[in-house]
């Protein structure tokens, strides 16, 4: 039997995924704790755990994220915008626009029926439109950020957030908390400021449907909601929408091996 | 793992180019030897050549705080210069190019105009006058405004009229453009006589009229070389071959330069050498490059067999007049003003085919990606200037319409690093390279040429 592995280091979580020709078989998720190289190599070992595998029957390994330069050889890196288009294209084939919310950046790509990028704007200046604004702001409000979304899910009236940029949303959350707005009012219109962030990268290139969003950010439903309306499509997420990065990584790295066979063979 | 160094600066490709720097050098030596030798010195902005060579006609020596802010941010000795500035109340978000050559004034000032020890490139030194000019951006009548007043020197500043694309066509209206443009000419040799107690050298001025008519036919003929695949030139050949033909193309060295410039790209050509030796994707790039970073433009090259062909259309020179328009042309002023009209309104018929506008950033680009065969184009929206980012996404979205032809937007800066992220900078790169084959496709598909 021939198995893959794919890892993406991310600035907060280190993602592993193990798959064979005929599919995945296992994904773990560990944080990043301050050192890249040990997360990355404790999470490849619980997912090879997961389906009772050593490293040594690995035939490939594909890394990318902002820590893959730590990930041990060999391993083929790859960017993380084609990663993940390859990883969006074979959870959802028929997805034509991604938006990927990670910690440090929101990316927008559109992708050919290939599943390669047709077209991409980043947003990697501005923390309002990336997940690291959550944190912030779940720190200043004493909350979970895990629990950010199925609060705000909970709020008919978010509060406006006047400026587009997380320190100042960091100053207005505490003035809203100062005048005794409900949380789950300022957390919802905190996403709706990330949305209107995000929405206007995406309006850069025209998005295609179908929609999906992955990363950290898709895990949060208050945020999706929020961008669904704001782009005005409906959003799919794949099932384990944090690790399509890892995926991409497998396929893409799978596509260099295959490529450098053929070059040697010719 | 073993990470290879990165350079921050470009290694060229041309001979010519890697010896170009020696110009930028030779003013700034030039206007300190003005100084010590009591002849009038100016600081200049980059004016396409409407009052300079006026003012060197009169014997005014001059350096460029543009270039001079270039200079400083590929030595990477400009934050000094960037944080004074900001210590004095200037916004970050000022143009790059102002905010050095603030900091660098205030310090030249606090020195009792003595030019401090670690200046960059020996440093400028307190002018006579300075030369502004309205072209282009609104940063560039204050930022010289104020530098008048922490030197207190007097500032000269030359409007510079920009057509849009539908009233270009007007009737009258260039015509009397140029005509406002020459009376704008015509103080400024009033102002000059004045202040410098002699006469304008009128013949002097035709002489290095002919001068700078010569270096930039060479320049244009290289432009047009570089439509050849494989490229024989790069950007960061451009950007150092740059410096003679828009600060100095009037002196009789930098014409001789170009010549062997023009001799080695042609040579390159004949024999089918390549700037790099893989060629694979030809780019455009837009507009103000990361002088800190050029490096990184090897480093494209390098991976990805990535020649940039065509880039910065503000500091090429324009296409030759048209000796129709030329003829019967006696007032070197005349000449001058419609020169310069020319550069910035040589592709009005570009702009108004597409409908778009302003005329400059933009329509020269819709008009050289078929000539220069490009498969993607690389865009540098900059914080900190309107004019060389506002028309970008405008461009972006045409080319992807009109020509299939996609671009790439990496955020940064012409002097502040602080704000330019290498690494996102190559890894945007990377993916965009499947962006251009896709779109290769596309192209052939529809019966697009390259
Ligand atoms: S055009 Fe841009 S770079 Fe040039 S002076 Fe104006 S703001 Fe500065």
């Amino acid at each position: 039997m021939i198995y893959y592995a794919g890892l993406d280091v991310g600035s907060l979580l280190a993602k592993a995924v193990i798959m064979d020709d005929d599919g995945i078989l296992a994904y773990s998720v560990r944080s990043i704790d301050g050192n890249f190289r040990q997360a990355a190599r404790q999470v490849m070992v619980e997912a090879l755990d997961k389906c009772g595998l050593l490293s040594e029957t690995l035939n490939v390994v594909g890394a990318t994220g902002l820590g893959a330069a730590f990930v041990n050889d060999p391993a083929v890196r790859n960017t993380e915008i084609s990663c993940q288009a390859r990883g969006i294209h074979y959870l959802l084939p028929q997805v034509r626009t991604l938006i990927e919310i990670g910690d440090q950046s929101a990316r927008v790509i559109k992708l050919t029926e290939k599943g390669m990028v047709a077209d991409c704007v980043v947003n990697d200046k501005c923390a309002m439109g990336s997940g690291s604004v959550l944190q912030t702001i779940a720190k200043v409000l004493g909350i979970n950020v895990t629990d950010m979304g199925e609060l705000s899910l909970q709020s008919a009236n978010p509060v406006r957030f006047s400026a587009g940029c997380s320190v100042f949303a960091e100053t207005e959350a505490i003035s809203r908390i100062a005048e005794n707005a409900r949380i789950e009012d300022i957390v919802a219109g905190l996403h709706q400021a990330m949305a209107f962030k995000i929405g206007s990268i995406a309006q850069k290139i025209k998005i295609e449907s179908d929609v999906a969003v992955t990363g950290g950010g898709a895990c949060n439903p208050g945020l999706v909601k929020m961008l669904e309306k704001t782009i005005g499509n409906k959003l799919f997420l794949p099932r384990e929408p944090m690790f399509s990065g890892a995926i991409g990584a497998v396929l893409m790295a799978l596509e260099k091996v295959r490529m450098e066979k053929l070059c040697c063979s010719n | 793992m073993e990470e290879k160094k990165k350079k921050r600066s470009s290694a060229k490709t041309l001979q010519t180019a890697r010896e170009a720097g020696y110009f930028g050098k030779k003013m700034l030596a030039n206007t300190r030897m003005a100084v010590d030798e009591g002849r009038p010195v100016a600081w200049a902005m980059v004016e396409w050549w409407l009052g300079a060579t006026i003012a060197k006609a009169m014997g005014v020596e001059l350096v460029f705080p543009e270039n001079y802010g270039a200079f400083c941010a590929a030595s990477r000795t400009a934050e000094p210069n960037l944080d004074y500035s900001e210590s004095d109340g200037f916004p970050s978000t000022l143009c790059g190019y102002a905010r050095n050559c603030l900091g660098y004034a205030r310090k030249l000032k606090e020195n009792n105009f003595v030019i401090p020890a670690e200046s960059t490139g020996g440093g400028m030194p307190k002018p006579d006058f300075l030369l502004a000019c309205g072209a282009a951006c609104d940063a560039r009548y204050k930022w010289f405004q104020a530098l008048g007043r922490y030197m207190d020197v007097p500032v000269w500043l030359l409007e510079f009229p920009q057509t849009g694309s539908k009233e270009y066509f007007l009737p009258g209206n260039k015509e009397e453009n140029i005509s406002y443009m020459v009376e704008e000419l015509r103080a400024f040799v009033s102002f000059l006589e004045d202040l410098l107690g002699r006469k304008m050298n009128w013949d002097g001025l035709e002489e290095r009229l002919d001068i700078l008519f010569k270096t930039h036919e060479l320049a244009y003929k290289v432009d047009l070389m570089r439509r050849t695949v494989p490229s024989p030139a790069v950007c960061t050949d451009f950007w150092a071959l740059m410096i003679p033909h828009l600060y100095l193309p009037d002196d009789l060295e930098a014409l001789a330069f170009y010549q062997r410039v023009y001799d080695e790209v042609k040579y390159k050509v004949d024999n089918k050498i390549g700037a790099i030796p893989n060629e694979k994707y030809r780019m455009m790039f837009s507009e103000l490059p990361p002088w800190h970073t050029l490096g990184f433009f090897d480093e494209v090259a390098e991976r990805h067999g990535v020649a940039f062909v065509f880039e910065s259309w503000n500091y090429h020179v324009p296409p030759p007049l048209l000796e129709d328009e030329k003829k019967g042309i006696t007032d070197p002023l005349e000449l001058i003003a419609r020169y310069s009209y020319h550069k910035f309104h040589h592709a009005a018929p570009a702009a108004k085919e597409y409908e778009i506008d302003p005329i400059l950033f933009t329509a020269p680009y819709l008009e050289y990606v078929r000539d220069y065969q490009v498969d993607g184009l690389m865009f540098h929206p900059l914080m900190s200037c309107r004019p060389a980012t506002y028309t970008l996404m405008h461009v972006r979205n045409l080319m992807l319409e009109r020509f299939k032809v996609p671009s790439l937007v990496i955020e940064g800066d012409i002097v502040d690093l602080r704000v330019f992220n290498e690494e996102e900078a190559l890894a945007k790169f990377d993916a965009f390279i499947e962006t251009m084959d896709y779109h290769r496709e596309l192209r052939k598909k529809e019966g697009l040429h390259w």
